[in-house]
Parts: C-alpha cells; sequence; structure tokens
C-alpha cells in the first residue's frame, strides 16, 4: 500500500483522525522508511556517489593536466585505477550460486561494493579511450571509440550481473549509435554506406531501435521465464526494459520526423529531403516495432509503460505530420486546431491508459512460459 | 484483502473491504503525467499564439485581462470536469497561456514605465507570487506540481538575477566582477535552503497534514518543489543553459560551485524521494546530479585542476563515510 493508496482510503474515513494513528498507518504500511532502512540507503548513495565523484575527478584531472603530463605518466595513471578498481571488483565478487539463489533478497554490502567496482572500471576505460584519442591521433572516428569502449567493458557487464552497470554500458552503446547514425560530424562508415548503398541517416537510426528492442525483448523475458528470471533478475530489472524501450521509441521517433512529408513549392513530397523509398523503409520497421511491442504487453499484461512509450511517439508524430500538413495554408486557426488535437489525443490516451492499468491490475497476467 | 491493509483499515476505523479493495485504489502513473503535462504545455502554447492573434492584446492591461480571463476560465474548467482528463487538460493549457500572458504584460508593463532593459529579477518575484497563489487555488495535482515547480525556477532567478545583476542576452557582461565565495554560498543558501527547508518539515509532519486532509494540496506541491531541488542550478541560471561550453563567459568567480551545491541539493531530493518511497522522483534526482556534475564541468571560474581536486576529495570522503556508516550498521546488526 503506497501513499497514494493510503490518501485515498483517508478520504473515506470518518472526520476526526488523530495524527498518531495516521503516523502508525504510515509505519504499518511500510511508508516509513525504517533506521535500518536508512542506514542502507545512506551506505547505498555514498558508496555511488564517491565513485562517481572519484571518476569524475578523474576525468576532470586528465583534461586539466594532459597537456603537462608526459606519455608514460598519463597512461599509467588511468591503468593504475582501472586495474584498482577490477581488483577491488576480485575481492568482493559474490560466489556464482548467490546470483542464481531465489532467496538471495538483499545482495549485501560486498555486492554493491563489487557493483561500484564494476562500474568505475567501465567508466574508467572511457577515461583511458579519451586519453588514447587525444594522444593518438588516429583517424578514427568518435564513434568508433564509443564502439570499443562498450566490445572491451562488455565483460564487465556481464560479470557485474547488475542493472546498473548494464545501464551504463547502454549508455555508452547508444551515444556510440547515435554518432554513428549522424549525430555530429559525418563518418567514413556512414558515407560510405549513403553513397555506395543509398542508406540515409533515418533508415540508419532504425538500427538502435531494433538494437535497444532486441535488448528490451531479453529483459521481458527475465521476467516471463523463471530460469532466466533466477538467473539475470539483478541484471534486468524493470526499469532498465522500460529505458531500453524509452531509447528505442526515442530514435524511432526521430527517425520518422526526419522522413515527414513536406511541401516544396505546393506539392506535398513524401519523405522530405531523404526520399520516398527511405521513408517507407522507415516507417514499415516503425510499425513493425509498435506493433510487436503492443502485442507482447498486451500478452504479459503486467506493465502499461510500453503501451505509453508508443501512444507518446504516435502523438508527437501526428502533431508533427499535421504542422506540416497546416504550414502550408498558414492561418491563425491551425494553432487552435493544433492546440485541440493535442487535448484530444493526450486525453483519448490517458483514458485508454488507465483503462488498462486497472484490468491488468485486477486481472490475472498472461502466461509466463 | 491483505494483512497490511487489514491492519490500515483498522487503525483508521475503517470497515472491513470487500476481497477487491486493494486493486480497487489505482492512480495517474507518473509516465502519463509526464506525457498530458508536455502536451497541455505545447497545446497551451498553440492558445496563446491563437488568442494573441485573434484579440491582438498589445498592451499591458489587455494582456493581464486575457490573462485573468484565461485563469478564470481554467478554474472554472476544473471544477467543471472535476474527474475528467478532457477538460483538466484544456484547463491546464489555458492557465498556461493565461500564466505566459501574466508574464509578456509584466514585461511591457516595466519597460513601458523606463525601466530600460527587463528587470529579470522583478518580473521572476511577481511570477512566483503568481505561482505560489496558483498551487493553493488550482484544485489538480498536476498543475499543482507544475506551479510548485515553477515556484522553484522563478524563485531562484529572483535570486540570482536580484543579487548579481542580468546578463546579456544568451551570455555574461564580460565586465561583471567575479563573485565571491561568500556571496556564491549566501545566494546558494537563500534559494534552496528555504525549499529543502520546507520539505524536510513537511516529511516529519507528515501525519499532521494528513490528518487535517492537506495531502491534496501538499503532496503535489512536495513533487514539484523535490523536482526543482533535484535540477536546481539548471532552472536558476537559464541563460547560461545555452551557453555550455563557456565561451562567452567572463570569470563568473565562485558562481562556478554552485553546480555542485546543486549536485548535492539534487541528492537531498534523492533523500526525500527515498522517504516518500518514490522511485520515479529518485530516478530524477540521481538524473539531476549528474546533470549537475557535468554543467561543474564546464563553469569557468575555477580550474579544471582545482575541481578534480573537489571531486577526488569528495569522493573518499563519501566512501570512507560508506565504510564507517557500513561497519556501524554491522556492529549493530550482531547486537
Amino acid at each position: 500500500m503506497n501513499r497514494r493508496d493510503l490518501d485515498a482510503l483517508l478520504a473515506t474515513a470518518p472526520a476526526g483522525i488523530h495524527a498518531t494513528q495516521i503516523e502508525e498507518a504510515l509505519t504499518v504500511s511500510g511508508n516509513k522508511p525504517t533506521a535500518h532502512e536508512w542506514r542502507g540507503f545512506g551506505v547505498r548513495v555514498l558508496l555511488f556517489a564517491g565513485v562517481a565523484a572519484l571518476a569524475a575527478a578523474l576525468i576532470f584531472f586528465i583534461a586539466a593536466n594532459w597537456q603537462s603530463l608526459r606519455l608514460l605518466g598519463r597512461f599509467a595513471l588511468v591503468q593504475i585505477l582501472l586495474l584498482i578498481a577490477i581488483g577491488v571488483a576480485w575481492w568482493c565478487a559474490p560466489h556464482p550460486a548467490e546470483f542464481r539463489s531465489a532467496d538471495a533478497a538483499d545482495a549485501g554490502r560486498r555486492h554493491h561494493l563489487f557493483t561500484a567496482a564494476m562500474a568505475f572500471a567501465v567508466l574508467a576505460t572511457g577515461a583511458l579511450f579519451a586519453l588514447f584519442g587525444q594522444t593518438y591521433q588516429t583517424g578514427a572516428d568518435i564513434y568508433e571509440l564509443f564502439f570499443i569502449w562498450a566490445a572491451l567493458t562488455l565483460p564487465f557487464a556481464l560479470a557485474a550481473m547488475s542493472g546498473a552497470v548494464w545501464a551504463i554500458w547502454v549508455v555508452i552503446l547508444n551515444v556510440g549509435m547515435a554518432l554513428f547514425c549522424g549525430w555530429g560530424e559525418s563518418g567514413a562508415m556512414r558515407w560510405t554506406l549513403r553513397i555506395h548503398f543509398g542508406v540515409q541517416a533515418p533508415v540508419l537510426l532504425m538500427l538502435p531501435v531494433v538494437l535497444n528492442l532486441a535488448g528490451a525483448w531479453f529483459a521481458h523475458r527475465t521476467h516471463e521465464n523463471t530460469t532466466l528470471h533466477a538467473q539475470f533478475r539483478r541484471a534486468a530489472p524493470e526499469w532498465l526494459q522500460r529505458g531500453l524501450l524509452t531509447i528505442a521509441f526515442l530514435y524511432a521517433t526521430n527517425a520518422c520526423l526526419m522522413v515527414m512529408p513536406k511541401r516544396y513549392s505546393g506539392d506535398f513530397r513524401w519523405g522530405g529531403d531523404v526520399g520516398d523509398v527511405s521513408a517507407v523503409i522507415v516507417f514499415f520497421i516503425y510499425f513493425i516495432a509498435c506493433a510487436l511491442t503492443w502485442w507482447i504487453t498486451h500478452r504479459a499484461r503486467r506493465d502499461v509503460y510500453p503501451l505509453a512509450l508508443v501512444i507518446a511517439s504516435a502523438i508527437v508524430i501526428s502533431t508533427a505530420f499535421i504542422v506540416q500538413f497546416l504550414l502550408y495554408r498558414m492561418n491563425i486557426g491551425n494553432f487552435f486546431l493544433t492546440g485541440v488535437w493535442l487535448i484530444g489525443a493526450s486525453t483519448a490516451a490517458g483514458f485508454f491508459l488507465m483503462r488498462r492499468l486497472r484490468e491488468w491490475r485486477t486481472a490475472p497476467q498472461g502466461d509466463a512460459s | 484483502m491483505s494483512e497490511v491493509n487489514a491492519r490500515v483499515r483498522e487503525l483508521l476505523a475503517l470497515p472491513a473491504a470487500s476481497v477487491d479493495s486493494d486493486d480497487a485504489i489505482i492512480q495517474l502513473p507518473w509516465y502519463l503525467s509526464l506525457i498530458l503535462g508536455v502536451s497541455a504545455w505545447v497545446a497551451g502554447l498553440c492558445l496563446l499564439v491563437f488568442v494573441a492573434f485573434t484579440f491582438k492584446p498589445d498592451t499591458a492591461p489587455a494582456m493581464f485581462v486575457c490573462s485573468v480571463i484565461l485563469l478564470g476560465a481554467a478554474f472554472a474548467l476544473y471544477h467543471v470536469g472535476r474527474d475528467g482528463a478532457f477538460f483538466s487538460q484544456l484547463a491546464l493549457a489555458f492557465s498556461i497561456a493565461g500564466q505566459l500572458l501574466f508574464v509578456v504584460g509584466l514585461v511591457i508593463s516595466l519597460e513601458r514605465h523606463g525601466r530600460g532593459d527587463a528587470n529579470i529579477g522583478a518580473i521572476a518575484l511577481a511570477t512566483f507570487v503568481l505561482q505560489v497563489c496558483l498551487v493553493f487555488l488550482m484544485p489538480s495535482a498536476l498543475h499543482r506540481t507544475l506551479s510548485a515547480f515553477f515556484a522553484c525556477c522563478v524563485w531562484a532567478m529572483t535570486i540570482r538575477f536580484g543579487l548579481f545583476g542580468e546578463p546579456r542576452p544568451f551570455s555574461y557582461r564580460p565586465d561583471a566582477l567575479p563573485v565571491s565565495l561568500d556571496s556564491a554560498l549566501l545566494a546558494w543558501a537563500l534559494t534552496w535552503l528555504p525549499v529543502a527547508g520546507l520539505l524536510f518539515v513537511l516529511i516529519r509532519r507528515e501525519a499532521q497534514w494528513m490528518a487535517k486532509s492537506w495531502q491534496p494540496i501538499v503532496r503535489p506541491a512536495m513533487n514539484g518543489m523535490l523536482i526543482g531541488l533535484a535540477f536546481a542550478t539548471l532552472v536558476s541560471q537559464p541563460f547560461q543553459l545555452f551557453d555550455w561550453r563557456g565561451t562567452h563567459a567572463g570569470n563568473i568567480g565562485w558562481l562556478a560551485l554552485w553546480p555542485l551545491l546543486s549536485a548535492f541539493a539534487a541528492v537531498c531530493a534523492l533523500t526525500v524521494g527515498f522517504a516518500l518511497r518514490s522511485r520515479a522522483m529518485m530516478s530524477l534526482a540521481i538524473f539531476g546530479a549528474l546533470l549537475h556534475v557535468s554543467h561543474f564541468y564546464y563553469v569557468l571560474g575555477n580550474s579544471l585542476l582545482m575541481k578534480s581536486l573537489f571531486m577526488a576529495v569528495m569522493g573518499v570522503a563519501m566512501l570512507l563515510a560508506a565504510y564507517f556508516l557500513n561497519a556501524q550498521d554491522r556492529a549493530e546488526g550482531r547486537q
């Protein structure tokens, strides 16, 4: 019972409820953290904030001193820190059976230290690559460095089996993919794909869509399959699944906006500046992604968030289409129409999602194969 | 019905509920609130353009009149469509349009009265008063959260620009003197300690205001203040958001410390989120803290070496504190 439920109950309570009764109700319902929980929270916050501060200090220090440090000193400093992180992780690495134990509800302090050390190792690897990229002008594109960073830290993420470390790794991979697909300067690979194979940037953006959706699907499977759940439940928490889906739909929505139809001298041209074929491919993959997400979510009947993502993406794309369509005949009524469309669409979305939420909270969940 | 539910009902002198009562109480999820809020924002801007071109309020009094009409219409719509999502969304759009007209009317009014450039501090203060009033007046949780958040933003701008003057558009005045450490700390404390203090008091006295049925006002207001606390510096220095790389700014002195102080404020927001058992608020606070650390990297006023030293000392201190706290927890656990 959370605070919202408690407020709803209090609204039906008779007048004259005393504060001491409410205080006890808050405690009984678990809404007040205990002293032990506060200490555990304090330890986790201090641990992860300390790791983040040290990682930031390392990055700041490298940036400040790279001119004056000798080549050997620079690399030695970062590599020593990386080795320390790996050493700490090795020292407090939990027994493999602990990861698979269904009764291990609390990972314990050593697990937190292990996870923090692995997270620091991932970040220190990035700092090492930044140093490498600045020192040796190899001509590599920035996205290549991010991909190599992700490839080399994949073993850390696999060893950590932690949602936090996987989240860091996912961010690294997605930054690399965003750079590859056109955020920032063009790369040789992207130029090659465009000139020789006609692959435009919006079509390239569907690659991270597919990869992130695949990751989200695997995270979803850990909740459905008891064997996978036992092994990967710490590595694939629900919030990570939601994060992967969010990133996928951010890419997909951006790609669809890039191929939005535009008006040229009165003609309505699909695909805008990138052509009809790219527009067809992008929208085809987008609709497949939406349909699959919709179907899997309805099959599981557990979380409404994926449906909210699909609907939010559809609202953004449809609003952009309306704005493009109305811009040709510019009059003041267009602003009113756009405002009304937004209100109507979001309200209908709210009705639909709340209805699904009520149905799924009260009904049995889908099959867990 | 769960044991917890039964025990809570017993404490509140409520009759035993049916089997399904545990699942009957379902509130709007945070992501749906986000979708509706963003949609209302954009719709509000569209309606503002429509009102501006239809009625053409080109004087400050005309804008104030339109603002009052729109805010009144929003208030009426909230009461008419109490449980309807459509009316509440339309009301939010009207309210946002009315608030924007109010601010523009203030700008024109101050310019016409010979204040030269828009006095950001005065406008921010007037907008702060408006937002506080709206927290109490508007009967919508989402509106109250947004109003509380905007109140934090404009309060920060009031202190920031009232004390240190106003920048030229999108950059600092290159002839401005760097801010001293005392002034930077005092300004930050004046801005955010009241917010943090109010949140602390509200959490400590939660049972008291719940007994007075103040939840419809206080809970959304707490959410708004928590979000404001998490994104403190970024919303108090809006023009610097466009100056992320520091290419135009002069030496701003110890104001460069604000991002780090705001990262600490974000950790306080994380603590409040934990006290409220709200994962959404905790996630926002963590994101805010990371943004502030990134901002700290770019802000001029201290060398990167000094910043690196700050972060290293803080990191070591926090890890030591974690170690001792953990040891104390284990010792108490053995007892």
